[in-house]
């Protein structure tokens, strides 16, 4: 806590020297019921709970409001008190709660005043916040599908690695299932027992007894875990994070270039998003900051374009804030590069993350699979060809069945080779 | 804990009512009776101005949808000679104004009062649904009207000094929208419009004009989809209190308002143009009209709505087989309604526009395609024929690319 602290006032005290010229901003929606309640579960009839299922709550929509107000705060010198279509973007997750949380958090950053008071009796003001279906938004939803990663998924998934590592909790799980009714088998399905649990305590519903045994402290670390997996290798995080990574830098690139060429060219000076846990953990993770915890309703990542004002250098800095209350974040460690990372060697560090050529490359193993099917489908074509062939042929002269045989005999040997050759190009590709 | 309260307030004005006629007896009975006669007086009258403010056939009501354009707004474009062309438009061009946040939120409130006995007081999302288009006006008007449609309630409020709550609004980017903004890229449209537009633009009765504005404004005005903009420029310069130079005097609005309201109309001009153009739109209507039709679907939406332009409302319009031109005002809706009457075991439609946010109450439209009342039957079959099964192939949109 008292190095938190320290980092803060590190944080205003150097404000002297340093302007912040740029920030993106991506935090998790506000406090909300649980998604989808366990079969055994007390709490599972909708409506013991003020909102729907999934829903954001009052206090969530309070606690993004004051986080807006912290925002409003924090970047009092970047963005005009007035609210500028010119200088900020706000884009969120096609789902109620996130779009919900954003409107609040606006509401909190954005209070009108002056000629922004269009009603008197209503201190607040529509702000656009845009948003994308989840299954065409590969940016911040990132639930656009993509057969590379899918395929990726899959392969780790079943590798050596994250089996030992989840077998460790087999005992954990088998007493989940037997407790909750339903089969948990993955650190994902921990997870959503562990938030349901959480969310329940949070509103002061009595949890059952065969929780005390394991909620919070066995469950918290596996719960953990589920925010690695859907980027634990550098293709995974690459296909997963990489176009929201290389927005941001395209961004910040931008602003540079502007700043240095001195052109009066406008550009945005925030950017806002409005997300999940999932996204918070895979953003973390992909860039080697996970510390293993779960992300808190309005837990909130900072992305900071500094600039040295002695020497007229540019830094990344990355703040993170895991908690429900809205206290001041902590800046995290950029792995090899420290507190204050020069521009240029941030881009190099997360080159796997922003190279990345997402349409083409979620097609590549499309492109094998069809290549595969047609090559199957070919061999069938051929086959059903070959067989009729061959009982007409039979039909028609009993007496040379040998030299039949000798065809066939060719013909399956042509294609074993075939399908062989095949399935290495196949693994070629696949590394 | 919170529905206790709303109970508490429920029980506790029949109380102090019955408090009230406790007294009345003490007193002499010609009071009593002018009491009594005044109160039965004043309930009749109550009952009238409400029922008039209420649509009568609310009981049969099963489903709204809601289509308006956004509220007023700073000019889109500029022309050469325009005096005004460096002009500060607060929150530049294109940007809803104070009083465009207004009219929406006025709007709101409008409806609130109309459906008072159809739309729960409570935002509940399975009742509601909310598209946009992506420009920001759009969203922005979406999300006043929805501040005048759903004040918080009681147990909604969660900020006790702010009368709001944020509602979602739906929205898809310019590229991918063919629902409400109809920007989603399709070729086949394209072919169509450029021809139509061809047509048209070589109508002589339009030379004159044509003729006079590119003397006037200093640039080549060939085109109603020219005359267009200009329209809509002067206007917003006019309602913002700007003096429009002496030369507008002959042209504006009278002798520039049919190219401009034809220009607004060629985007869905024909039959093919409107299924590809509001089709996608019209789909939706049918499933959400469908799903409570069916009761089997278990659908509670109440009201589906969408936030759109001048050309999205004349699309529908045009659609729902009005050839007249039209030229809707900011925050003008239209409306249609799905009824059920059950003694007849029947469903049917009706149709309401408002040109603007401030008509009281709205037209009630006779649907050409129709008889009255419009069976839902019948409406199915019309929209069904202005649906495509496959927009993209229709849109011959993978030709077009290859």
């Amino acid at each position: 806590m008292i190095k938190l602290m320290l980092l803060a006032l590190f944080a205003t005290t150097s404000l002297c020297d340093e302007t912040i010229e740029f920030a993106v901003v991506i935090y998790r929606h506000g406090d909300r019921t649980p998604v989808n309640p366990y079969p055994t579960d007390p709490w599972k009839n909708e409506s013991l709970w003020p909102v729907n299922f999934g829903q954001l709550t009052n206090i969530g929509k309070k606690r993004h409001y004051q986080l807006g107000q912290w925002f409003r705060k924090r970047y009092s010198h970047l963005i005009s008190k007035q609210y500028n279509p010119q200088e900020i973007y706000v884009r969120s997750t096609d789902v109620d709660r996130t779009l919900m949380s954003a409107q609040a958090n606006l509401a909190g950053m954005y209070p009108p005043n002056g000629t922004s008071v269009w009603n008197p009796d209503l201190m607040w003001q529509p702000i656009p916040v845009h948003t994308v279906p989840e299954h065409d938004d590969n940016i911040l939803a990132m639930k656009k599908s993509c057969p590379a990663y899918d395929k990726e998924h899959l392969k780790y998934t079943h590798s050596v690695e994250y089996l030992n590592k989840l077998h460790k909790y087999d005992e954990l799980m088998h007493y989940l299932s037997s407790n909750t009714g339903t089969k948990i088998k993955s650190f994902a399905d921990i997870l959503d027992i562990y938030s349901t649990l959480y969310i329940e305590e949070l509103n002061n519903f009595t949890l059952p007894q065969w929780t005390r045994s394991v909620y919070p402290e066995k469950m918290r670390e596996p719960a953990g875990y589920s925010f690695k997996t859907e980027t634990a290798t550098p293709l995974l995080a690459r296909l997963k994070v990489g176009p929201l990574m290389k927005i941001i830098v395209t961004s910040i690139q931008e602003v540079i270039s502007n700043k240095t060429t001195g052109k009066s060219k406008k550009h945005k000076k925030l950017l806002i998003y409005s997300a999940h846990d999932l996204t918070i953990g895979n953003i973390l993770n992909s860039l080697d900051m996970y510390d293993g915890k779960c992300p808190a309703f309005t837990s909130t990542i900072l992305i900071e374009l500094i600039h040295d004002d002695y020497t007229q250098d540019y830094y990344i800095r990355i703040l993170y804030r895991n908690s429900t209350e809205i206290i001041e974040p902590s800046i995290l460690n950029i792995p090899c590069c420290g507190a204050k990372c020069p521009f240029e060697r941030f881009k190099t560090i997360y080159d796997n993350l922003i190279s990345v050529k997402w349409d083409y490359e979620c097609r590549q193993s499309q492109f094998v699979a069809i290549l595969v099917m047609s090559f199957i489908v070919g061999m069938g074509l051929f086959a059903t060809i070959y067989m009729t062939h061959k009982v007409l042929f039979m039909h028609w002269s009993k007496e040379i069945d040998p030299e039949v045989e000798q065809y066939d005999r060719f013909v399956n040997t042509h294609f074993v080779t075939l399908k062989v050759s095949m399935d290495c190009s196949f693994n070629r590709d696949q590394v | 804990m919170e529905y206790d309260n709303d109970d508490n307030s429920w029980r506790r004005p029949s109380t102090t009512q019955q408090n009230k006629c406790h007294r009345i007896p003490k007193r002499s009975t010609t009071t009593a009776v002018v009491v009594l006669g005044l109160a039965v007086l004043s309930c009749l009258l109550g009952y009238c101005v409400l029922s008039e403010t209420l649509p009568y056939e609310s009981k049969t009501l099963r489903l709204v949808i809601i289509l308006f354009r956004h509220g007023a707004r700073t000019p889109v474009s500029t022309y050469r000679s325009d005096p005004y062309r460096n002009y500060q438009w607060p929150d530049g061009y294109g940007s809803l104004t104070n009083v465009g946040k207004m009219q929406l939120y006025e709007l709101g409130k409008k409806y609130r009062s109309y459906y008072a006995n159809y739309v729960p007081e409570d935002y509940y999302e399975k009742n509601v649904y909310v598209q946009s288009s992506d420009k920001s006006r759009c969203m922005m008007s979406a999300y006043t009207f929805l501040a005048g449609l759903f004040p918080p309630s009681q147990r909604q409020t969660w900020h006790a000094e702010l009368p709001w709550q944020p509602i979602p609004v739906h929205s898809l980017p310019r590229l991918l929208d063919n629902i409400v903004a109809g920007t989603k890229p399709c070729a086949k449209w394209k072919a169509m419009y450029a021809e139509q537009l061809a047509e048209k633009n070589s109508d002589p009765k339009f030379n004159e004009v044509f003729e006079n504005l590119s003397k006037y404004t200093n640039q080549t005005v060939r085109s109603v989809i020219d005359v267009d903009y200009l329209y809509s420029t002067l206007a917003t310069e006019q309602e913002a209190g700007l003096k429009l130079p002496e030369w507008t005097k002959n042209l504006f609005p009278h002798k520039m308002r049919l190219p401009f309201m034809l220009s607004l109309a060629l985007l869905s001009y024909n039959e093919s143009m409107q299924r590809l153009q509001i089709g996608p739109m019209l789909n939706e209507i049918r499933e959400n009209m469908n799903n409570t039709f069916n009761p089997s679907s278990g659908s509670e939406r109440l009201l589906l709505m969408y936030s759109g332009h001048d050309v999205t409302v004349v699309a529908l319009w045009r659609a729902l087989g009005f050839g007249e031109l039209l030229e809707p005002e900011y925050g003008a809706s239209l409306v249609l309604e799905l009824h059920e009457d059950i003694e007849q075991n029947l469903f049917f439609v009706k149709a309401f526009y408002r040109n603007n946010t401030k008509t009281e109450m709205p037209m009630e439209l006779k649907l050409p395609f129709c008889e009255d009342p419009c069976s839902y039957k019948q409406f199915y079959d019309h929209i069904s024929n202005l649906i495509p099964d496959d927009w993209e192939t229709e849109c011959e949109n993978n030709v077009q690319g290859a």
